[in-house]
């Protein structure tokens, strides 16, 4: 799996080097990286692809402005929320599991569906 | 015609949302045909979702329906095992000041038309979020634990309630160890009454158990093996007119503990 296919190219990505705590909400106008964790309670929104490379508990909406190709990615992936473009998934309730893998979130057949990264 | 009520404390940690939580829940359990609202204003600190185990469906908030992003009725969560219980969340990422008094007052006015009970947990403090707790209550329930601390600041949140005409609140005293009240190293029910002079609501046994279903999402009231769900199950009968006298504090296992020192002496 590679995130740049032909419609995925992500080129001048924001980089954010600190950990997203609760009741922080950040807005990206182009692709972002955080090399932390974003706790539950934080909100990351981007107009382009969100890649976590620690813990994600918290919401995170990519592709803001109805980008439906973009993604997010994180290592430890448990998102309370993701949003891509106008469309939401959210935890199970109750479940508080995660993989022991990294996995990302993409559109597929106009549906948020949740991958492992290989 | 609806009921508007801040359950409210002054002090932080004596279980303000744990209670809203469960008299909201409670309430909506015991009367299908009552629609039943919780506002969470502790904007920035919000909690109320985690309790009722609805933080993962939250998109709008009420700083969102006061700004104008949304309706009132997008921003209501319906709960997931009450079809009659709606939580209306707090903002995470603003402060108390996103909301004024008068925003309060308005949104308030709008959930009359659809709920018999408007529930407003109010945050700790005498602030701005105290303010606009209280702003469009019309009655008003003040939590406190059995502590000198606690206690001072329920009188002093009563004085305040009184002077915005918040008369006669009613009040209810959590987390009660009863082991500790008969050794006398915790304040008596009626040391509490005597100061505050308020009409007691209800008394609620400290419970291990609550702890358990706060971080299940699953209020206590719902559990018919907590005593902490039965206090809290009184409370709400006596809110919806019942007579119910108040519980007996003493642990259900004192008998066996009894037994046990005696065998220990």
């Amino acid at each position: 799996m590679n995130f740049c296919n032909d419609k995925k190219i992500a080129n001048n990505a924001y980089l954010y080097e600190k950990t997203v705590r609760s009741g922080q909400s950040l807005y990206f106008t182009n692709n972002v990286i955080i090399l932390g964790d974003v706790n539950a309670g934080a909100i990351i929104e981007a107009e382009g692809n969100i890649i976590i490379t620690g813990k994600l508990s918290g919401t995170v909406h990519a592709g803001v402005k109805g980008n439906l190709d973009a993604i997010v990615y994180a290592r430890e992936f448990a998102p309370a929320q993701v949003r891509i473009a106008n469309l939401i998934v959210r935890k199970d309730d109750g479940d508080n599991s995660y993989a022991n893998y990294p996995e990302y979130a993409m559109i597929s057949e106009d549906q948020i569906i949740i991958k492992k990264y290989i | 015609m609806s009921e508007v009520i801040v359950i409210t404390s002054g002090k932080g940690g004596v279980g303000k949302t744990t209670t809203t939580a469960n008299i909201g829940t409670g309430l909506a359990s015991i009367d299908a045909t009552k629609k039943v609202v919780l506002i969470d204003t502790d904007i920035g600190l919000r909690n109320l979702d985690l309790v009722l185990g609805l933080e993962n469906r939250i998109v709008y908030d009420i700083v969102d329906i006061v700004q104008g992003n949304c309706k009132i009725r997008q921003a209501l969560i319906r709960d997931k095992k009450n079809e009659n219980l709606f939580l209306l969340p707090a903002a995470q990422t603003k402060d108390k000041s996103a909301v004024s008094e008068a925003q309060m007052q308005e949104l308030i006015k709008n959930l009359r038309e659809e709920f018999d009970y408007i529930i407003i947990d109010c945050p700790a403090g005498i602030e701005q979020g105290f303010k606009n707790a209280i702003a469009a209550a019309e009655k008003a329930i003040v939590v406190t634990t059995p502590e000198i601390g606690p206690v001072r600041d329920a009188d002093r949140i009563i004085g305040l309630l009184e002077a915005n005409g918040l008369m006669q609140p009613k009040l209810i005293i959590n987390r009660v160890k009863q082991n500790l009240v008969k050794q006398g190293d915790m304040m008596e029910i009626i040391d509490i009454l005597e100061i505050l002079a308020v009409d007691l609501l209800g008394v609620v046994p400290e419970d291990e158990s609550i702890v358990a279903s706060t971080n299940r999402g699953e209020p206590a009231v719902l559990d018919q093996n907590s005593r902490a769900g039965q206090a809290y199950r009184n409370i709400v009968n006596r809110m919806a007119g019942a007579n119910i006298p108040l519980m007996d504090m003493e642990e259900r296992n004192s008998f066996w503990k009894k037994f046990k020192g005696f065998l220990s002496k």
